[in-house]
């Protein structure tokens, strides 16, 4: 998107996507043209002399932010027209142009322009509601002109209406920090080089996932502000247990104990990051219900934020039957973009990169999983998007090195959910020391899924693809009376499978760890072939495990690692899962 | 300081391990840019393309229906396209164009060039189609000037960016055959200062859909005074 130079009469400068924003806005004059990329003119303007003396503090002639500058010398026009032209030719621009500065007349108005929309102050409004704490980049924007029922530059208008009001800013998409450059909206510097008509120019190879940027770009950031007129209600006169509200299910003791206790770290103590540290299929979503409430009640905005796609799925169901009244929006790759504001968001890691300082509340669900383990970018995401006096829940049940260490120094609040919600600890499990091969080994490995198979269906977890496909065929063979599939992340028929292995109509599914997290299936028995391979540490161990024994009517079940070298990661799986029950024994809550 | 450190880093590591590559179609693990499976799925490389148009036709053909009953373009002497313009291979040309990857057409010259010297003549120059200086100002490149300079340079052969777009015409796929021709008139012209033009050039665009545009240039081109007009284009239709 091309910015241009406003300038009033009595000497005050602004940039504007809108060479006529002045017939609307009033008092812009002239236009400096052509139009550049905003990184580009922002970078000819910053080595600009600043201004005559003046009472003003100095502050720098131009602000994309504030665009009321300090009074500039008149001749800075031919000087700023000098030293773009002299700017453009140095940079060897394909522009041209000749610089000059025009007026801004009515005949400069386009067709599409309706002064009359401009206006409006309810539509006005409308945007704000939509783009309130929102990064909207420029591919976003044709989905909030079709929401308003717009056009281009007529949403335009509304955006430097909201600039010139203080209340949101234009950026150029790249940042530039000493010799590097760094997204504004992912903040990555891993970018690729290219040249364009303005010289050189980046594209952002993290933010590919929800539509790659490049510095020619700009992003639109509308600051998230308090509507005034909503009630706020103190924190401190509603404790979770006056909370009016009768959740799908009822808490059990250790439940109960973890949502005051988290209350206590929110609200009590201002924590800004609690871990919930709860056992595999203790219920640690439903625990966050009070402190999701609380929030709401006080008019704030909650997002809930998960890495997988299919754990947003599950969730928002859950959310939006406990919380009828609100209107529980889904941001996922899997769905069309949604600017419809709401008070609780349900989203991906992805999507929160389209937020700025939005969210009072984030829950953040399976902290350690991938994509988000690991990502700088996500992790980026998470923290922009929440306001500056925000505060995080980390959910998980195998908590990172990383987090742990946040704990211990105190930087994070910690609560313990070690019970499963219906009391029964969670399996400890078995070791099978047999390297599953097609040979002799395979009539050990039979028996062992025999006498699994005896108790329910079979999670058959194994570390690669390659496996899958292998072992699929080596126990199709080896069980010709049941039926056994596999998948994996990239099959195209996944969903179908998993669905049919929810029903009870698959006996034995082969898979990778796209099974490790988030699924619930009644009376399902875990084998881990392989489980002393390097791609299995602790946690995904830990993960695998706890598929079993999860719902109330099968409480308890077997999980079974077949391994031929005892491992590190094995041996802290364990004893993990044995402080857990341990510390679930402690509290006094284990029924098993 | 730090890039070069990393540039060192990465280059280190390069002398012990192979650098995976992936398909930038499929995200498979390929050698090619393009791997196998999608060369055959979308550059149907044993087909061929209608000599006026492009468009990749029956094994048995030379020419597509459009193009035998008149309704195609005119005035070229052979157009090529490198794939199906569907699916994965559309949407790695749309974010080239519209999503600010002009970059990956470079990642592609081990795909274009050994189809393009397969399909044309040589040349005495590679002329890309332009673009309208208001669209240009918008986008920030051209598409068809990046793929022109990458066959340009891959190849040794001159680049002239010689025609000027005077028209920022409405898109053409809106339109019908006379409304496109009529769209178009007028709305190229050589710049200034190109008189004697070369003999053969190759006329390089990003997707050829009705072959209207391609046809106005290789006329304004030939009234200059260039004799043979052939064109690349990296999508084009297929004949079912």
């Amino acid at each position: 998107m091309l910015f241009y130079i406003l300038a009033k009469d009595n000497e005050e400068f602004c940039f504007s996507p809108l060479p006529s924003a002045g017939l609307i806005l009033g008092g812009w004059t002239r236009y400096l043209s052509p139009g550049l990329p905003l990184g580009k003119l922002l970078a000819v303007t910053a080595g600009l002399p600043d201004k005559k003396p003046t009472t003003q503090p100095a502050t720098q002639p131009f602000s994309p932010a504030l665009p009321s500058a300090p009074v500039i010398d008149r001749d800075f026009e031919n000087r700023l027209v000098q030293k773009l032209t002299n700017w453009m030719k140095k940079e060897n621009m394909g522009v041209q142009e000749k610089v000059r500065w025009q007026d801004t007349s009515r005949e400069a108005l386009p067709e599409a322009f309706n002064i009359e929309v401009l206006q409006n102050e309810t539509m006005y409004q409308k945007f704000l509601r939509i783009a309130d704490g929102r990064q909207l980049a420029e591919n976003e924007f044709r989905i909030v002109e079709k929401k308003l029922g717009v056009s281009t530059k007529e949403l335009l208008g509304f955006m430097q209406k909201a600039v010139q009001s203080g209340n949101a800013e234009w950026l150029p998409i790249f940042e530039q920090v000493r010799s590097r450059y760094f997204c504004r909206r992912c903040g990555s510097s891993h970018y690729e080089e290219w040249p364009s008509l303005y010289g050189d120019t980046y594209t952002c190879l993290d933010c590919r996932e929800i539509g790659p940027l490049n510095s020619l770009q700009i992003l639109f950031r509308l600051h998230s502000v308090d509507v005034p007129g909503q009630t706020q209600v103190d924190t401190d006169k509603c404790k979770p247990d006056q909370t009016v509200r009768s959740y799908s299910l009822e808490f059990t003791f250790a439940q109960e104990k973890a949502a005051e206790e988290l209350w206590q770290q929110v609200h009590r103590q201002k924590a800004q990051e609690t871990l919930l540290w709860a056992a595999c299929g203790a219920g640690k979503t439903e625990v966050c219900f009070p402190l999701i409430d609380s929030f709401l009640r006080q008019n704030k905005k909650v997002l809930f934020a998960a890495p997988r796609q299919d754990v947003v799925h599950d969730v928002q169901p859950r959310l939006q039957k406990n919380f009828p009244e609100y209107n529980i929006k889904i941001l996922s790759g899997a769905l069309p973009q949604d600017m419809e504001p709401s008070k609780l968001t349900v989203a991906t890691t992805h999507q929160v990169l389209r937020f700025h300082r939005a969210f009072h509340l984030i829950i953040l669900d399976e902290t350690d999983a991938y994509p988000y383990e690991g990502s700088s970018v996500l992790e980026y995401g998470i923290r922009q998007a929440l306001r500056s006096d925000g505060q995080i829940i980390c959910l998980t049940a195998t908590p990172s090195a990383e987090i742990l260490l946040r704990v211990k120094s105190q930087k994070c609040a910690i609560v313990r959910l070690p019970v499963r919600h219906h009391g029964f600890p969670v399996p400890v499990p078995e070791w099978q020391k047999n390297k599953p091969t097609r040979d002799r080994s395979l009539v050990e490995l039979k028996k062992v899924l025999r006498k699994l198979i005896a108790d329910g269906p079979i999670l058959v977890f194994v570390p690669t693809v390659a496996l899958v496909k292998e072992w699929t065929g080596v126990l199709k063979m080896a069980f010709g009376d049941l039926r056994v599939e596999g998948s994996w992340s990239s099959d195209a028929a996944r969903r179908e499978k998993t669905v049919l292995f929810r029903q009870g109509d698959i006996n034995i599914f082969v898979c990778t760890s796209i099974l490790e997290r988030g699924i619930t299936i009644k009376g399902v028995q875990v084998a881990v072939l392989f489980a002393d391979h390097t791609l299995y540490d602790a946690r995904a161990l830990v993960q695998m495990a706890g598929r079993t024994g999860r719902s109330a009517e099968c409480p308890v079940g077997r999980a079974v690692f077949i391994y031929a070298e005892q491992t590190q990661a094995m041996i802290q799986a364990n004893r993990w899962i044995q402080d857990q029950n341990r510390l679930a024994e402690e509290w006094g809550c284990l029924n098993g | 300081m730090v890039d070069l450190f990393l540039k060192l880093k990465e280059n280190a590591a390069l002398l012990w391990y192979e650098q995976t590559t992936y398909c930038l179609l499929c995200g498979n693990v390929s050698g090619e840019p393009v791997c196998l499976i999608c060369q055959q799925a979308y550059f149907f490389p044993n087909l061929p393309r209608c000599g006026s148009c492009g468009k990749i036709l029956a094994e048995t053909k030379t020419r597509c229906r459009n193009c035998e009953t008149g309704k195609g373009p005119e005035g070229l002497d052979k157009v090529t396209c490198l794939g199906y313009y569907k699916g994965a291979w559309k949407e790695l040309v749309q974010k080239i164009k519209y999503k600010g990857q002009p970059y990956l057409i470079a990642s592609l010259a081990e795909v274009i060039i050994p189809w393009v010297i397969r399909c044309l003549p040589p040349p005495d120059a590679v002329v890309p189609v332009p673009m309208h200086p208001d669209r240009l100002a918008q986008r920030g490149f051209n598409q068809a000037e990046v793929l022109a300079s990458i066959i340009s340079r891959q190849l040794a052969i001159p680049y002239q960016n010689l025609l000027d777009r005077m028209k920022d015409t409405i898109p053409q796929t809106t339109l019908g055959r006379r409304q496109r021709l009529r769209n178009l008139r007028d709305a190229f012209s050589v710049k200034p200062g190109y008189s004697d033009l070369r003999e053969i050039v190759w006329l390089v665009d990003d997707v050829v859909t009705t072959g209207s545009t391609l046809e106005e240039c290789a006329e304004v081109l030939k009234k200059n005074g260039v004799k043979k007009v052939y064109a690349f284009c990296l999508g084009a239709g297929k004949e079912e």
